[in-house]
């Protein structure tokens, strides 16, 4: 926490380092959870790359009051929510496919590299409600409070365990194991 | 180990592994990003707005938009959807009333606050907090009061934008009798049930078509309405805060100047915005704010949080006075020509410019069937526009 806020005091006054540092420690991290949220790998990787955006967007008038990672974490899972919402939506109308976000960057190539344990724990999770994977995922893996996560979703902390606990007892029958990390 | 802390810990192990040449691309993108936020100061700098504020330009533009993003959604209810055009009624008795209403979602959106006296509407933003309106619907003018410089300039209202900003606070209200009372018939709300609102007991109601859907929580005690979510195509507004018939100064709904202010001359011709506007707006757009690309997504929300980033954009172009203001007025007419759209008798629009790069021939970008025209009007990623039968759409 003190080393994050010292990061952030020092980008505010332009050193490129402490960017270096914020993105290598948090980066994979947000990888994970936005891979977790969202099936379509392209749009977790633009949704980690876009809360990096907003970050420095922002960093004029930043002020932490919880962690950063809760702050990235947070602005993952509502760009995450966002872009599974548009895709509802674009449903609704007809239309297939979306393409994912530019933001006006070109990625080389994929981001992810998937091996056969994160495929795993990705096409289980895909098995999940939206609502039940955000649930296990920001808990889990974003270590968010149950009463935070209730907040985000617009829902009572009694829900939210509900979701939590079904989908942890539904991701227990699909991967029973299998899953070697 | 429990099973489930067998998950939890199976879920905490999961590593994942990255390119390294995408994450030093993705690295280099964000420094060049910090690098340019510092160099214009917009993103970086607190109060941009001030600075944002100086030029003409930006006034004018800021000034459009605020009028422009409050007239989408009557202008949407009214023409989409013939059922909700006939609750768009002036029944509502309140003699003041004050509301928030936020474009886009309800937790990052732009958030406008209201206070409404007969016809007068005294209007803020909460990205351009030294800027006031003061809307009179009935005779059609706007006064734009610039706290900081002191400076106020009035606006010509008349034509589609005032009739859709007065057409809009009937809509509010006629929605709120509707709550009231819930007797029409055509409205047909369907009960969500009771939940916690904000330390309230709320029952909600939703409404709705394919296109408009309408959601209510009202308090259980008094009927009034808590929060009020419309999602019409891909734009959704939130109307909460709401206040009623609370004492409201005349002095803040007066369309004269404030002592110590001083007049500014301001023309903008808002009256219409045509084809050929939304895709001089759309070319504005991609050369300022995304490299070449068209953007995600086109909604008024996505419009309105470009507008305070216009002047750090225009800036780095050199452009003159003249010429930025030119700009500026392209960009606000790309937004009118979609507020308008609905209103001027065209219909179903469809945005496909995701990630298309400005001069790709082969991507349809937008399209649209005009008014009275058996046609679509195709608009390619080279921007040029072709007439195109309705089976020959792009899929």
């Amino acid at each position: 926490m003190i080393e994050d806020k010292m990061l952030i005091w020092k980008l505010r006054k332009g050193d490129r380092s402490s960017l270096c540092r914020i993105y290598e420690k948090y980066r994979d991290d947000l990888l994970r959870i936005a891979a977790g949220l969202l099936t379509d790998t392209s749009q977790a990787e633009d949704t980690v790359h876009d809360a990096f955006i907003s970050f420095i967007d922002c960093i004029g008038t930043f002020s932490v009051t919880g962690s950063l990672r809760g702050y990235l974490t947070t602005c993952v899972a509502n760009r995450a929510r966002n872009v599974n919402r548009a895709k509802a939506r674009h449903r609704e109308v007809g239309i297939d496919e979306i393409d994912p976000p530019a933001g006006g960057f070109d990625r080389p190539e994929q981001w992810l590299l998937q091996d056969e344990a994160f495929e795993q724990f990705r096409g289980a999770m895909a098995q999940l409600p939206y609502e039940q994977r955000e649930a296990v995922i920001l808990h889990v893996q974003g270590q968010m409070k149950f009463s935070t996560i209730a907040a985000m979703q617009q829902t009572s902390i009694k829900t939210v365990l509900s979701r939590y606990r079904y989908g942890i007892t539904k991701l227990r029958s699909l991967l029973n194991g299998e899953v070697t990390v | 180990m429990r099973p489930t802390d067998q998950i939890k810990q199976t879920l905490k192990d999961i590593k994942v592994k990255t390119n390294p040449t995408v994450n030093q691309a993705v690295l280099d993108d964000l420094l060049g990003r910090l690098e340019t936020a510092q160099q214009n100061n917009v993103s970086v700098k607190p109060n941009a707005w001030r600075t944002f504020m100086k030029t003409r330009m930006t006034k004018l533009t800021a000034a459009a938009a605020v009028l422009i993003v409050g007239f989408v959604i009557w202008t949407q209810v009214a023409f989409v959807q013939p059922t909700f055009a006939d609750i768009v009624r002036p029944l509502m008795t309140a003699q003041t009333l004050i509301y928030d209403f936020i474009t886009g979602l309800e937790e990052s959106g732009t958030t406008m606050h209201d206070i409404v006296k007969g016809s007068r509407i005294r209007r803020t933003i909460s990205t351009m907090p030294g800027m006031t309106m003061i809307l009179d619907t009935e005779n059609s003018r706007m006064l734009v009061l610039q706290h900081e410089k002191k400076t106020g300039s009035y606006f010509d209202m008349k034509g589609p934008l005032g009739l859709g900003t007065e057409e809009f606070l009937k809509f509010v209200r006629e929605t709120i009798r509707q709550v009231q009372t819930q007797t029409e018939p055509q409205y047909a709300p369907v009960k969500l049930g009771v939940k916690e609102l904000d330390g309230r007991k709320v029952v909600g109601y939703a409404a709705g078509s394919e296109h408009v859907k309408i959601e209510i929580w009202a308090d259980v005690k008094t009927s009034l309405p808590v929060k009020i979510t419309l999602g019409i195509g891909p734009q959704t507004t939130t109307l909460k805060n709401f206040e009623f018939d609370v004492p409201v100064d005349d002095a803040l709904v007066s369309m004269d100047l404030p002592a110590g202010y001083t007049l500014e001359e301001a023309q903008m011709d808002l009256s219409d915005a045509t084809e050929q506007d939304f895709i001089a707006g759309l070319k504005v757009w991609t050369e300022l704010f995304t490299d070449g690309y068209f953007p995600e997504s086109i909604t008024v929300d996505d419009y309105m949080k470009k507008v305070p980033l216009l002047e750090g954009a225009v800036t780095k172009l050199n452009l003159s006075p003249e010429e930025s203001k030119q700009l500026g007025v392209s960009f606000m007419k790309g937004m009118m020509f979609l507020t308008l759209f609905e209103a001027k008798g065209h219909k179903d629009w469809h945005y496909a410019g995701n990630g298309v790069k400005v001069g790709d021939a082969s991507k349809a970008i937008f399209w649209y069937k005009p008014k009275d025209a058996q046609d679509y009007r195709v608009i390619y990623g080279d921007l040029r526009v072709e007439d195109v039968p309705a089976d020959q759409l792009p899929q």
